[in-house]
């Protein structure tokens, strides 16, 4: 058991290394934070375990608020967390949930044709087992493990009462976390699986900037077809150059491109399929600057966008222009300073981080479990999430 | 494992200079964005992996370890921040020395100023200086340096930029040559060519700032000398014995990232805007990680904290930050300007280029513009406050109109006074030292250390001679401390420009020979000498052609036409020349008020300004006694041109003594009066015919020396020539240069031939249109026997 002292350094430290962007990768971030919210669950008793998530979720947050993997991370903990202590409701909500995943499966089913080999791909689509199944393994601990109960005031509190079995919630969270940490760690493999049914033998493919994602799904095809990939290069980050880079070293042939060289390239390729920074609720992307010109351009040749992301970068919110999901960078990475004189003084010099893609533009998703349509996202982001976490934010 | 990753860093808490000290009098309040400007250094320090800061304080008063308390809440316990008190610490190299004696340094450390706002990145190079120490322990010190803005001024600095000229061996990065202040010094040499032989693959760098990061070993102790000051000191002291080979040092450029330094009112308004447009990302206000702030970030670079109140019609600009509980009027609008927390601010404001720190209350109507407000001060209504710096605590009164002060709210015409010393209560002296903002273009620092102190006295006379209340208003608290504003800078960019465009074909040269890489991958050092040598040559040459070109700054600027500045700065000295004529003030005055004034404006042409001044007095004289003698008489009368020469020459004898304080030695400086003499006896009648008698005047007063007459006298353009006037006074010009040459001739032997080849190409020409009035020479001559008598 960590003592809460140790619990707020670690925190800290994690935070002052976002602000200093020294971690950058969303998934890295995901990883991190669920580390320190498992920390956090192990550290404190259940009456407390909402308060203190919520406590130290909320700083987790604030290191960057635009790092959403951070808030996505501690939503589904908060969401977990409810679930779990919210036996009241059980049945209904067994129901309800019942009735979500036969209807996803089946409007999956109609909506893409992609045909997943089942072997292949189960092991990683029931990593995450639904929330029902674990409940029901509950009856057989709940004799096990009892301990003494005392009452406390709050609303949470009074739900455990209810439930009887207190010290089994704590272990029920754990299990799920433990759960949502394999789902976090196998993301990639899941995705990379599905990409046999994207990519055609001699396509040409055009990718934007690196992706890790992106990156495994072309090594995972490339093992059976022989395709081509053009690279787009990411200005002012270059992560295109490395993507690039690792491409190449995997043999595949590729072709490097400037962004202004992608809507004069677009007619010779056959599909886009890029990774992404985060999905938004109603299903556009906030992600590295540049995509939008990408999407409209794969959108006026009628190609497929197909977007790859984990769950992780799954966020709850509905964004609707460029600015309120956005950061201005440094200047230094478009203008260098020695370049200044007295001339270029007055400019204003704008390098915004995020890109908004409307949904629209946007063919298909492909996620931890299978393919979807931007305008079901909401409905997988109800699945993780519950409404109560992110709408009375602060 | 521990040992070597351990890593210490030193923070020099003053800066050593005393420009921003007056508004906080304490270390470390500077604030830039609502947040203390050491958080800054010590956020660079922590992101850079350092486990150890050591703060170099300079004060007893245990104040500063509070302030230390909060920054370890902040940087959390990774971090170990200690408070270190070197009270009568004067230089960086006494605060290392010290530290040493204290046995607080350890291993290798960082040396870094307390004003550094950095996100450079490091550690690498940490690793690799490590590394390369245990190959050579001589590696003892790598200076970090920044490419700056290719500007002639750096806009970071107050006064002219000092560059240094570097040489840094390309494969081992090693410095080889190093000369500081390189756009300063005179000599404009260079390197000289054994370090191109030497070197066969060299950099060089002519436009870095120096950001005063340094990187050192624990060994550095061992070459510091007694005299060592600063750094650049400690530098060229390892250079000089670069045969013994005792110290390496490396350099390494950064053209990415951002550094700076804040040691002056305008670096602190331009690091505040550069921060403003996120050069500093991923420190930026909204991350709100350096301190308990709670901004968010709004279009077009403007930022708000929670709890502010704006009224209705509010224009807020772009780049514009105004911290929580801020209220502001109705009307009002703001551009460029940062605002501290609790402030109240009226109707009808107008803001532009200012920093208004916390508790401040301007009431409705008021203007300001490039401002520095400090805490708790009360600005009443319908004020127009310009250029100027408040200190904490004062008040203006109603409709006062406030330019180019500073304004303190202490009364420091009872505190010692010092251009390079600031006493401050219950704090410790702080020294300039070697980085003085005063050390312009003076060649003569330490008779002016001296004068300073003899004028002691007058300058408290001075600072008591402002009438505060009556510029202030009449309920104001506070007192002047002094007439320059914050930019005085401006000026010298002005002149500078124009200085660039004259020499523009000769700067684009040299720039290219500077700052390209030129004489890298040069294998053979036969290539290598001549070409050098080339260079060299074609730079005096322009060097001479300048100096033939060379236009005193008195008429550039009148020739322009334009230059307020200027025309402000030459009636400041009329008023104090003035006051000194009719209330016989001693020499020694006047000179001590000229040379404030002089430095006030960042101009050193003040003994022609003063001479300027005594024709234009001496003239008035003439024509007020004219106008009671004769009132119809259109023509100037001879009488008038009698007196008028008569009070010029007694006003010139009585004060050439002022005139020669301020062109010392400079020639160039001498070969402005003579601009002014002419310029003035051109335009003017009255003043004509006296001309040479002027220039035998200054000539006898061993002001100006042969040489430059003669040279003046031979550049002369053509146009002037055929000018009437000018035909009037030729022949008379004409002797009295050849008794100059006369003159010099039995002078100097070595310089002759020159001269006399100059002397017979010019004669030849003026043989052409020779043609002068005798009679006016005559003339010339009568009033002279008159004088005489």
């Amino acid at each position: 058991m960590q003592s809460q002292n140790t619990i707020k350094n670690i925190v800290d430290e994690f935070i002052r290394k976002v602000r200093r962007a020294e971690i950058t990768d969303s998934y890295q971030c995901a990883v991190q934070t669920w580390k320190i919210l498992k920390l956090i669950v192990a550290s404190c008793n259940e009456e407390d375990l909402f308060k203190e998530t919520k406590y130290f979720g909320k700083m987790l947050i604030n290191a960057n608020p635009l790092e959403m993997s951070i808030g996505n991370m501690v939503r589904r903990l908060l969401f977990i967390i409810n679930k779990e202590s919210g036996q009241g409701s059980k049945e209904n909500k067994n129901v309800e949930k019942e009735k979500k995943k036969s209807s996803k499966q089946e409007t999956i089913k109609k909506l893409n044709k992609t045909k997943i080999s089942k072997t292949k791909t189960n092991k990683f689509l029931h990593i995450s087992p639904p929330l029902r199944t674990l409940r029901h393994s509950k009856s057989l601990s709940d004799f096990l493990l009892k301990t003494d109960k005392t009452k406390s005031a709050s609303a949470f509190n009074l739900t455990l009462l209810n439930d009887k079995n207190k010290n089994n919630i704590k272990n029920e969270i754990q299990k799920s976390m433990i759960d949502v940490e394999e789902e976090l760690k196998f993301t990639h493999d899941a995705i990379s699986e599905q990409g046999i049914d994207l990519i055609h033998a001699n396509e040409i493919i055009l990718t934007f900037g690196y992706s890790k994602m992106a990156l495994e799904l072309f090594q995972e095809v490339y093992k059976t077809r022989k395709f081509e990939v053009v690279v787009a290069e990411s200005s002012p980050n270059y992560s295109g150059h490395k993507m690039a880079v690792a491409l190449s070293k995997l043999k595949i042939p590729t072709t490097l491109i400037n962004d202004s060289a992608i809507f004069s390239i677009m007619s010779k390729v056959n599909s886009v399929i890029v990774g992404t920074r985060f999905v938004m609720a109603n299903g556009g992307l906030i992600t590295d600057i540049g995509f939008h010109n990408l999407a409209i351009a794969a959108n006026v040749h009628s190609l497929p966008f197909i977007v790859l992301f984990g769950n992780y970068q799954l966020s709850p919110f509905f964004p609707y222009d460029q600015d309120t999901f956005n950061i201005m960078r440094s200047p230094d990475e478009i203008f260098e300073q020695s370049e200044m004189t007295n001339l270029s003084e007055k400019v204003h010099i704008i390098n915004p981080q995020f890109d908004y893609v409307p949904p629209n533009l946007i063919t298909l998703f492909i996620n931890n479990e299978n393919g979807q349509q931007p305008s079901y996202i909401y409905r997988i982001v109800q699945d993780q999430y519950s409404t109560q976490d992110f709408v009375e934010k602060d | 494992m521990d040992q070597d990753d351990y890593l210490q860093a030193i923070v020099v808490g003053c800066d050593f200079t005393d420009d921003l000290r007056q508004i906080t009098p304490q270390p470390f309040q500077t604030k830039i964005l609502n947040i203390p400007i050491l958080m800054y250094t010590i956020e660079f320090l922590a992101f850079n992996g350092v486990q150890e800061i050591i703060v170099h304080t300079g004060t007893s008063n245990g104040k500063t370890p509070v302030f230390l308390q909060k920054c370890r809440k902040i940087f959390g316990s990774k971090v170990k921040i200690i408070p270190f008190e070197g009270v009568d610490c004067t230089c960086t190299v006494d605060v290392l020395r010290r530290a040493q004696e204290e046995l607080l340094l350890k291993k290798d450390f960082l040396l870094v100023p307390g004003c550094l706002i950095s996100n450079i990145d490091i550690k690498d190079l940490v690793v690799r200086f490590k590394k390369r120490k245990k190959k050579d322990p001589r590696n003892i010190l790598e200076i970090i340096a920044k490419r700056s803005p290719t500007t002639n001024i750096s806009p970071y600095q107050n006064s002219e930029s000092a560059r240094p000229l570097i040489g840094v061996n390309k494969k081992t990065r090693e410095l080889v040559y190093f000369e500081e202040d390189y756009q300063n010094s005179t000599a404009k040499l260079g390197p000289p060519l054994s370090v191109f032989k030497d070197h066969p693959s060299l950099k060089i760098y002519s436009n870095l700032t120096d950001v005063n990061i340094y990187i050192c070993s624990i060994d550095i102790f061992s070459i510091f000398e007694i005299d060592s000051r600063t750094m650049n000191d400690v530098i060229n002291v390892a250079l000089g014995n670069a045969e013994i080979q005792t110290a390496k040092i490396t350099v390494t450029v950064f053209e990415k990232g951002y550094a700076a330094t804040v040691n002056s009112f305008p670096s602190m308004y331009k690091v505040s805007m550069d921060l403003l447009m996120r050069w500093l990302f991923p420190i930026v206000p909204e991350m709100n990680s350096l301190s308990d702030t709670n901004f968010r970030y709004y279009r077009s670079f403007s930022y708000r904290e929670g709890n502010v109140v704006l009224g209705k019609k509010i224009k807020i600009g772009e780049n514009t930050l105004i911290g929580q509980y801020a209220e502001i009027g109705h009307n009002s609008s703001l551009k460029n300007t940062i605002i501290d927390r609790h402030c109240t601010i009226g109707e009808n404001v107008k803001m532009k280029n200012c920093i208004i720190w916390s508790h401040v209350q301007i009431e409705d109507n008021v203007v300001l513009e490039d401002c520095v407000i400090g805490a708790h001060v009360t600005i009443n209504k319908n004020c127009v406050i310009k250029n100027s710096v408040l200190d904490n605590h004062t008040t203006i009164g109603e409709e006062k109109k406030i330019e180019n002060y500073k304004i303190c709210s202490q009364d420091f015409s009872n505190l010692k006074l010092k251009a390079t010393e600031i006493e401050i209560e219950g704090g410790s002296n702080y020294d300039v030292g070697d980085e003085g903002n005063y050390d312009d273009d003076d060649d003569d620092d330490d008779d002016d250390e001296n004068e300073d102190e003899d004028g002691e006295n007058e300058r408290k006379k001075k600072l008591k001679e402002f009438d505060h209340k009556s510029i202030l208003g009449e309920n104001s608290i506070g007192f002047i401390y002094d007439n320059k504003g914050i930019y005085q800078r401006k000026i010298n960019e002005k002149l500078q420009q124009e200085a660039k465009e004259i020499e523009s074909y000769s700067t684009s040269s040299s720039e290219e020979y500077s700052d390209s890489e030129s004489y890298s991958d040069r294998q053979n050092e036969g290539n290598n000498s001549p070409n050098s040598n080339d260079s060299l040559e074609s730079n005096s040459d322009i060097e001479k052609e300048k100096q033939n070109d060379f236009i005193p700054k008195v008429f550039r600027n009148f020739e322009n036409g334009i230059d307020d500045e200027y025309d402000e700065y030459e009636k400041q000295i009329e008023i104090i020349f003035r006051k000194c004529l009719d209330k016989n003030y001693e020499i020694e005055f006047l000179v001590s008020e000229i040379r404030t004034t002089g430095i006030a404006y960042r101009m050193t042409d003040m003994g022609s300004v003063v001479l300027k001044l005594i024709l234009k007095i001496a003239n008035e004289h003439s024509s007020q006694s004219d106008s009671t003698t004769s009132n119809s008489s259109l023509e100037v009368s001879k009488e008038a041109k009698i007196n008028f020469f008569k009070k010029a020459n007694s006003l010139i004898d009585q004060y050439f003594g002022v005139i020669k304080e301020f062109i010392k030695e400079s020639q160039s400086l001498a070969l402005d009066l003579i601009q002014v003499i002419f310029k003035y006896c051109m335009e003017n009648e009255t003043a004509l015919s006296w001309y040479v008698h002027f220039l035998k005047k200054i000539y006898d007063l061993e002001i100006v020396e042969e040489e430059t007459m003669i040279n003046w006298f031979n550049s002369i353009d053509e146009k002037k020539k055929n000018s009437e006037n000018f035909q009037s006074i030729q022949e008379n010009l004409e002797k009295f240069v050849s008794f100059l040459q006369d003159a010099e001739e039995e002078s100097g032997e070595d310089e002759d031939e020159e001269y006399d080849e100059d002397e017979e190409y010019y004669d030849e020409e003026y043989d052409e249109n020779e043609e002068y009035d005798q009679e006016e020479y005559n003339e010339d001559e009568e009033y002279d026997q008159e004088e005489e008598k």
